[in-house]
């Protein structure tokens, strides 16, 4: 239990990280798309800038999406043993797409900006398999890892 | 005139300041479903413009109209519905008034208006003279603030619709704009790209999010609007042709997510707020106060606040803002609405299924002392 936990928290952190920096970057590419200059260091400020002050809705969103998608990708991997891997990866990357899709269903409006692009909403199914395949990886058994 | 039933004195007795003109606070009409906006008819009665897509004549007296009849029917769901009212600068020879609202479904939205002559409670020969483009599939973020310049053209605010927002940058798009347009919809052939091609003619100035506010300074012409930033970066600003406002490129404010919507505050080329809120105040509605009922506010801006229950008072000086006090908090509840009455007096809307119609008076004056003895709903302050 307590593996699994250290594992979700390490699938969060890394989903949230990767996901808020792919925001970060989505809007400032929105930006520059308009004509606008923003130098890399204006670029680094804003990823450390978002990372630190996302943490109110946008990792509450990403925790609930893997509470729910790495939970059922468990339910059929422990069924399909030899599919943990894809399981999870694909589980984390559903997730992290369908949070914005029921956002935009529900509300009518795009909570996170850059995910009305598809690239935009792609780049959040990554953010949600990388933390998929971290939680596959910090929670295999020991001879598997 | 119909007043409801409550009597707050507010004593304020602070330290060694001398004591200026007390105001009172009445409540002119009430039980109104979301007022947006107050047109004040020569003869003394009011047209009020609520979101709930209806407008309703209510007389010196207060007794409330029935719906005026002729309007179009308006897309009412979210921030859309009625939102400005005004009357022709030639009103009392045409009877014409103008109307902002939501029209359109919930796949094609966007901000429109009509003009019509009113004939009492009925409007009559309602026409369509100008509707943004392109529509979209959003119900906030309209705009739909609206004044006559002192040439009798006709401007209004646009808003970005929310997920449109690079939309702002583009001027051949009207969505987060201010545009000029004559009073029959045509277009003015002064306007910055009236005929050079690189934008709509009826663009005035763009790079705006959601302007909720916009009023003239009738002694120098200038023209001031605020609008709603994202999560704080609502901003006041000076509204001139051809310029770029920034939004969303350069802004004060972040996304809601608490990301940035831009790491640029400023850049070259991007005209500067006069102020700004961070946090937001949800400003609404806009005035400037040149009644003689109270020689102190001559002069300054008034600005209600949604989300901070408040009406903002700003002194300009030399184009800057040097002082902003908050006022009639007592009234508790968001203000969707300010302006100076023809009486000199200034109107508040307040934002509710049950808003309210609330009119500013001195105390001292004693007109409206008299007035005020047949009163039931007086909520008394002082002013700074």
């Amino acid at each position: 239990m307590i593996k699994t936990t250290y594992s979700f928290v390490g699938a969060v952190l890394a989903a949230y990280t990767l996901g808020a920096t792919f925001v970060s970057q989505g809007n400032i590419a929105s930006v520059v798309a308009l004509g606008f200059e923003v130098s890399g260091a204006q670029r680094l400020d804003a990823a450390v800038h978002d990372l630190l002050n996302m943490t109110d809705i946008y990792l509450a969103l990403v925790t609930v999406s893997l509470l729910i998608g790495l939970p059922a990708a468990f339910a059929v991997v422990r069924k399909k043993p030899h599919l943990r891997m894809l399981g999870y990866v694909l589980a984390g990357f559903v997730a992290m797409v369908t949070m914005p899709v029921i956002m935009k269903l529900v509300l009518g409006l795009s909570g996170i900006a850059p995910t009305r692009t598809i690239v935009g909403l792609l780049a959040q199914g990554i953010a949600g398999g990388v933390g998929g395949y971290l939680f596959c990886r910090l929670s295999a058994p020991s001879a598997d890892r | 005139m119909r007043f409801t039933s409550l009597l707050l004195t507010l004593t304020l007795a602070i330290g060694s300041l001398s004591v200026q003109a007390s105001y009172t606070l009445e409540t002119v009409a009430d039980d109104l479903n979301y007022p947006w906006s107050i047109a004040f008819l020569p003869e003394g009665d009011y047209l009020v413009a609520m979101r709930s897509g209806e407008v309703r004549r209510i007389s010196a007296q207060g007794v409330i109209s029935p719906a005026l009849e002729g309007l179009p029917d308006s897309y009412v769901l979210s921030q859309g519905g009625y939102f400005d009212i005004t009357l022709d600068p030639n009103f009392a020879n045409n009877q014409r008034i103008y109307l902002s609202f939501a029209y359109g479904t919930p796949e094609q939205n966007g901000t429109r208006i009509v003009s019509g002559r009113l004939n009492g409670d009925r409007v009559e020969n309602v026409t369509p003279i100008f509707t943004v483009a392109p529509l979209k599939d959003t119900a906030v973020h309209y705009g739909g603030k609206m004044l006559f310049l002192l040439d009798g053209t006709l401007v209004m605010t646009t808003g970005d619709g929310f997920e449109y927002r690079e939309a702002a940058q583009d001027t051949f798009n009207l969505m987060g704009k201010i545009i000029r347009i004559n009073s029959d919809g045509s277009i003015p052939a002064d306007n910055p790209y009236a005929s050079n091609g690189l934008g709509n003619a009826a663009v005035w100035s763009y790079g705006h999010r959601n302007p909720q506010g916009l009023v003239l300074d009738k002694a120098t012409g200038r023209l001031y609007s605020h609008e709603h930033g994202a999560k704080g970066g609502d901003e006041l600003n000076l509204v001139k042709p051809d310029t770029n406002y920034g939004w969303p490129a350069v802004t004060k404010g972040v996304n809601y997510s608490g990301a940035y919507v831009s790491p640029l505050r400023s850049a070259p080329g991007i005209e500067e707020p006069l102020t700004y809120w961070d946090p937001s105040i949800g400003a609404s509605g806009l005035a400037i106060y040149d009644g003689a009922a109270f020689p102190n506010w001559q002069g300054k801006l008034f600005i209600g606040a949604l989300v901070d229950e408040e009406v903002r008072m700003l002194t300009l000086s030399e184009g800057k803002v040097t002082d902003e006090q908050a006022m009639f908090s007592e009234i508790g509840a968001r203000i969707r609405d300010v302006r100076t009455g023809p009486d000199g007096m200034l109107y508040l809307l307040t934002d509710s299924e049950q808003g309210k119609v609330i009119r500013v008076v001195p105390t001292s004056d004693p007109v409206n002392q008299a007035t005020l003895s047949a009163a039931t709903t007086i909520m008394q302050g002082q002013q700074p």
